[in-house]
């Protein structure tokens, strides 16, 4: 959780540790980061990922599973930006989806709800992905 | 061995109390109820009450899992955390393997907490069903009514005691499919021939037992879940992600 600016009330990270641990107690393989922050004016929160993800100090193969949630209070958006090996699960219409209703929940409920409804969003969505890999791994689809 | 469970138990989710002590003692606790739902506030309609006991009254004779869920009806004391009161009706009202108490106290009405615990588990599946009651709870929260949420919540949990149950289960199959061949066939001892000829026998139909009951059972989940490593191909020359994101706009605030 990165949150310099403090956008999130008293007391609210510490709300967030139950479904943060529950996400990260079933998939250990994974990293979610959550940011938020108010970027410098005309600067891309995809620039931004960007560069978080290839540049930032101290990258490792690891964060190749890493995901990233960036709430950027300079544009008003979420930008969800997954490492190369997530790619196949996250960028897809469930998680966009889930994206448009936590964005949705920042505006009506707040943003320490809506983070909350992300992680519990994500991980259904990660659980659903890991049955379909595994399905897939049992039947593997017929050579062409 | 039991106050290291009892703490272990004690991994929950839900309010945080002031104190680390429970006051209560077991003689505080009512005699447990005939079925799984306690409602002392007569707060759930009775249908829902009766949907919730089936459900659980089913789980608990399949699967071995009591899960309770209760309406408390009197305001704790300051120096009590709900959390330790569900631990103790757990762990008073529950002799099996693997049990879940779903609690709502006056003070927290729209807060349902979840505990979970069980006899003989490491710290490693206390740690699985600690993440389990959280996600219970987190997808209760989702829930339009208080009563949805309770509901959701013992469901939800219902599904991952059942889940535990099952590995748990799987691993106590796996140490007796190893012991069992070496019982002696003690009433066939004493001609060596039919000793042998019977243990094979025995052996032989032990292991047809166990092929044939696993195929019967689906295989338990894990709770722990990893994917497999794919072939990645670097874009633009970046290590770690080639930036392809999704991108949402907070919509706008509806005015006054």
């Amino acid at each position: 959780m990165v949150d310099p600016a403090r956008f999130l009330p008293e007391g609210a990270i510490e709300e967030l540790q139950a479904p943060y641990h529950a996400l990260q107690a079933r998939f250990p393989q994974l990293a979610l980061t959550l940011a938020l922050l108010k970027l410098a004016p005309g600067t891309s929160p995809r620039e931004f990922a960007f560069w978080w993800f290839n540049d930032a100090p101290g990258g490792s193969e690891e964060r190749q599973w890493h995901l990233l949630l960036l709430v950027d209070a300079q544009s008003g958006t979420l930008c969800l930006t997954p490492g190369y090996a997530l790619e196949s699960a996250v960028l897809s219409r469930p998680w966009a989806e889930s994206l448009s209703t936590t964005a949705a929940t920042v505006v009506s409920q707040g943003l320490s709800e809506a983070l909350r409804t992300f992680l519990t969003d994500a991980r259904t969505l990660l659980d659903a992905h890991w049955l379909q890999t595994r399905a897939e791994q049992a039947s593997p689809p017929d050579q062409p | 061995m039991i106050p290291l469970l009892f703490s272990l138990a004690l991994l929950t989710v839900g309010v945080p109390g002031d104190s680390d002590h429970a006051t209560e003692t077991p003689q505080a606790l009512p005699a447990a109820p005939t079925g799984h739902v306690l409602d002392r506030m007569d707060w759930l309609s009775e249908e829902r009450r009766l949907t919730l006991e089936a459900e659980l009254t089913r789980i608990h004779k399949e699967h071995d899992v009591n899960l309770f869920v209760v309406v408390w009806d009197r305001r704790l004391p300051d120096d009590q955390r709900p959390e330790d009161l569900a631990a103790l009706i757990g762990h008073t009202w529950s002799p099996g393997l693997l049990w879940g108490t779903v609690l709502l106290t006056p003070g927290a009405i729209n807060r349902p907490i979840a505990v979970t615990g069980g006899n003989q588990l490491s710290p490693e599946e206390n740690t699985h069903l600690a993440a389990a009651a959280a996600y219970s709870v987190e997808f209760g929260r989702k829930a339009w009514t208080d009563q949805d949420r309770l509901q959701q919540t013992a469901l939800v949990l219902s599904e991952e005691l059942v889940f535990a149950r099952q590995t748990l289960t799987d691993n106590t199959t796996a140490i007796t499919s190893n012991a069992t061949p070496l019982l002696p066939p003690a009433s066939f001892l004493s001609p060596p021939l039919l000793a042998a000829a019977g243990g094979l026998v025995l052996l032989a139909v032990t292991l047809l037992w166990f092929t044939l009951r696993r195929r019967k059972q689906p295989t338990p989940e894990p709770a722990i879940r990893t994917f497999p490593a794919p072939a990645i191909q670097p874009r633009l020359g970046a290590p770690w992600s080639g930036g392809s994101s999704l991108l949402v706009s907070l919509p706008t605030k509806p005015s006054a």
